[in-house]
């Protein structure tokens, strides 16, 4: 009887809360800032084995990139210092325009990425900051200055982003030469920015950046390249793939821009 | 079987569940993660005869549910249905699984698994064959090692009470 008993409330429960989309989401909101600080100390112990292991596979990648980015340093130095002339002369044009400038270190809350979905499809991560911390639903987050998602539920503790790459990820970009705007999904097929006009020129390695339409997220923000592959989705537009910048696999501390 | 031991497998979904969202997803193999509350999972349903499995079902379920973004459906299915009915296939045509037929398991599972995801998002591309095959591989050979272990303790332990002399 009291087995019986103990199995039917069990079963009663899990109906109840995987059934109802709001009980789901405060259970969730409950487990993810409940389990927080163990997820945060196992994510943080996973990531120093998974760093030493694959340090130590992967020795001739790591001295063959180090020749490839010891090359471009050159390069980018050159780059560098024409960089720092166009800031000098913004930074001399909007003080006579008396602009405003934000200091961009105050934006941003970092966060530590603690839950990872275990499927790639999805691609939704669960961070260690929440509401009290400032996080809100619908801000940006970063890494490494490139979108890498956006905040989906911010509860007391932590928040949850969906990666640009989820299949539930819809982000307002474009192409940043040529300013021809589309939408950016993701999904198990992978990012693709979709809606392009069918007679738009673009060439491989074209950056592709947030667009800033619909106001949630300000313009500019980088987000990938574009690659050579392109699909037509209608007789006006075009999806392009687009390759991220970061390796989102591998996100360990993200930014989220206030 | 007593309360604790239900607890005990309910605490046991939720420390396994949280292994898989925070632990084995930051450290792939050759591309793929282990899912281990899965593996436990198809173990459990294969090698029970109790109500065990069910009630660590109903908990990975719950749990998932909370821990991740999975569609519902798709718990339901992978974690509910699929153990309940393989268990009820083992119990009623074929015998206790050996090392190899454990393995066909939980290939046979993982499989399963990868295609419902891929049926659900109505999407394939032939690149993500690789995917499919590395996690089907990773996520077999690992159950079979936590199978294989699993059966040594068994057998250890049925070994040592019957040595216990009255």
């Amino acid at each position: 009887m009291k087995k019986n008993f103990f199995i039917f409330f069990i079963s009663l429960a899990f109906l109840i809360i995987i059934l109802i989309p709001g009980a789901r989401r405060g259970f969730g909101a409950f487990v993810n800032d409940f389990s927080s600080p163990l997820a945060s100390s196992l994510s943080k112990i996973s990531s120093k084995i998974s760093g030493s292991t694959s340090t130590v596979f992967k020795v001739r990648e790591i001295s063959r990139q180090n020749k490839e980015l010891a090359e471009k340093l050159a390069g980018i130095e050159v780059d560098r210092s024409k960089i720092l002339e166009l800031e000098k002369e913004n930074e001399i044009l909007k003080n006579e325009l008396k602009f405003f400038q934000k200091e961009k270190e105050d934006s941003l809350i970092p966060a530590r990425i603690v839950i990872r979905e275990p499927t790639t499809f999805l691609d939704y991560i669960v961070v260690d900051k929440g509401k009290k911390d400032g996080v809100m639903k619908d801000m940006a987050v970063i890494s490494q200055g490139t979108l890498v998602g956006i905040v989906t539920e911010s509860n007391e503790d932590t928040a949850k982003v969906v990666l640009v790459t989820s299949k539930d990820s819809i982000v307002q970009a474009m192409l940043q030469e040529s300013r021809a705007k589309g939408v950016l999904r993701g999904g198990i097929g992978g990012l693709f920015l979709d809606d392009i006009v069918v007679d738009t020129d673009y060439k491989r390695g074209d950056y592709v950046v947030t667009s800033g339409l619909g106001g949630k997220i300000k313009q500019g923000i980088l987000i990938g390249k574009a690659k050579d592959t392109e699909a037509q989705s209608s007789d006006l537009y075009k999806s392009i793939a687009v390759e991220p910048i970061v390796d989102l696999s591998k996100l360990e501390i993200v930014f989220i821009e206030k | 079987m007593i309360l604790i031991k239900k607890l005990l497998i309910i605490l046991s979904a939720f420390i396994l569940t949280l292994l898989d969202v925070s632990f084995f997803i930051n450290m792939p193999i050759f591309g793929s993660t282990i899912l281990i509350s899965f593996i436990t999972l198809i173990i459990l349903a294969v090698t029970d005869k109790s109500e065990t499995y069910y009630i660590f079902a109903i908990a990975l379920t719950i749990f998932f549910s909370g821990l991740s973004s999975f569609p519902i459906i798709l718990i339901i299915i992978d974690f509910l249905f699929l153990p309940i009915v393989l268990n009820r296939l083992r119990q009623n045509f074929f015998s206790f699984p050996t090392l190899i037929s454990s393995f066909l398991y939980l290939i046979v599972t993982t499989i399963f698994f990868q295609l419902s995801i891929l049926l659900y998002s109505r999407s394939f591309e032939i690149t993500m064959l690789a995917t499919i095959v590395k996690f089907v591989l990773l996520n077999s050979f690992f159950g079979l090692i936590c199978f294989g272990i699993w059966q040594f303790v068994s057998r250890k332990r049925f070994n040592d009470s019957r040595s216990i002399k009255i």
